[in-house]
């Protein structure tokens, strides 16, 4: 006769041991905690302001730029000829709105669009920091 | 750890102690890294995963609302981070063997010790989150309700589950012979 068909498999399972992390557990998650990037840790006022310093810098660069080089004709006629304008009626009519440049500044969205490429930029600098760490 | 120690421990690691956010890592660490080590099945990734657990619990601390367990909320993420593991890779054998041997030293325990060996292996056979399961209620002693909130079954489920693994592991304890017969 099988004695296993006398088990008691919740008196089993109760016995199975729990398991013991490593005696130097704490002091690694520490390490590790202290070696992430500060911005990782909370991006707090400063952090905001700082980015959005940044953008309406490069905004006021771009479009001292566009001045001073006579981009902003030949850009808007780029513009005026995509597709947005020829396929796409209405979008394109939307975005022709918010382009505007008499109704929205565009030091406003030359700030915007240069936040999130500085968003975007810091983003990917995190991601590669973080693998060449997990590399190391 | 008594509540009222672990919220003030949370509170003093969202103003920047890390020395409270150790506290917390200790009184928790062992539970997490069981969990995980089931799941996963090798010390040393669950070593570095139990570990993403704790960083992830920091990052995300001033999300923590209090209206679960401190500890139940932690489970989650590492159930989480332990099933996305597994996902990535296969499995290897169910590594429980040492751990029985450090429990089986009483006397009368010889056919004991075979069980919990056998037991060992049918566990190598279940699925992650049924592993998890097990662990969670036999191990660590959490209530049906808080497993519910780690692993997002709803109630009913849990229990039909962790009736059908009991039933499919005595199947396949009673299935295995026993060295002295």
């Amino acid at each position: 006769m099988n004695k296993n068909k006398n088990i008691d498999i919740d008196a089993l399972l109760r016995r199975l041991p729990a398991e013991k992390a490593g005696d130097d557990f704490t002091g690694n998650v520490l390490t590790r905690l202290a070696a992430l990037p500060a911005s990782r840790r909370r991006l707090n006022g400063w952090g905001i302001a700082g980015i959005c310093a940044g953008g309406v810098a490069l905004a006021v660069l771009v479009w001292w730029a566009g001045d001073a080089f006579s981009l902003w004709p030949s850009i808007d006629g780029l513009f005026e000829k995509s597709a947005l304008y020829t396929s796409f009626s209405q979008i394109a009519a939307a975005f022709a709105v918010l382009f505007d440049r008499t109704v929205v500044s565009p030091a406003v969205w030359n700030g915007f669009i240069a936040g999130i490429l500085l968003l975007l930029l810091d983003a990917a600098i995190q991601k590669h920091r973080a693998t060449r760490k997990r590399e190391a | 750890m008594d509540e009222v120690f672990e919220k003030n421990c949370i509170d003093r690691t969202l103003r920047g102690d890390h020395a409270a956010f150790a506290a917390l890592v200790n009184a928790h660490k062992d539970d997490v890294f069981t969990l995980v080590f089931r799941i996963v099945r090798q010390r040393g990734q669950a070593e570095e995963l139990a570990q993403d657990v704790f960083l992830k619990a920091f990052k995300h601390l001033s999300s923590f609302r209090h209206k679960a367990k401190f500890s139940t909320w932690l489970y989650r993420i590492a159930f989480n981070t332990a099933i996305s593991a597994t996902r990535k890779q296969a499995l290897p054998e169910y590594p429980i063997a040492e751990a029985v041997l450090q429990v089986s030293d009483e006397p009368d325990d010889t056919s004991r010790h075979r069980q919990l060996q056998a037991l060992a292996a049918a566990l190598g056979q279940l699925p992650p989150a049924d592993v998890a399961l097990v662990t969670l209620f036999y191990t660590e002693n959490r209530s049906m309700e808080e497993i519910c909130g780690i692993t997002g079954l709803s109630l009913p489920n849990a229990k039909v589950r962790l009736h059908r693994i009991r039933h499919k592991l005595r199947e396949q304890l009673i299935k295995q012979p026993l060295d002295d017969e």
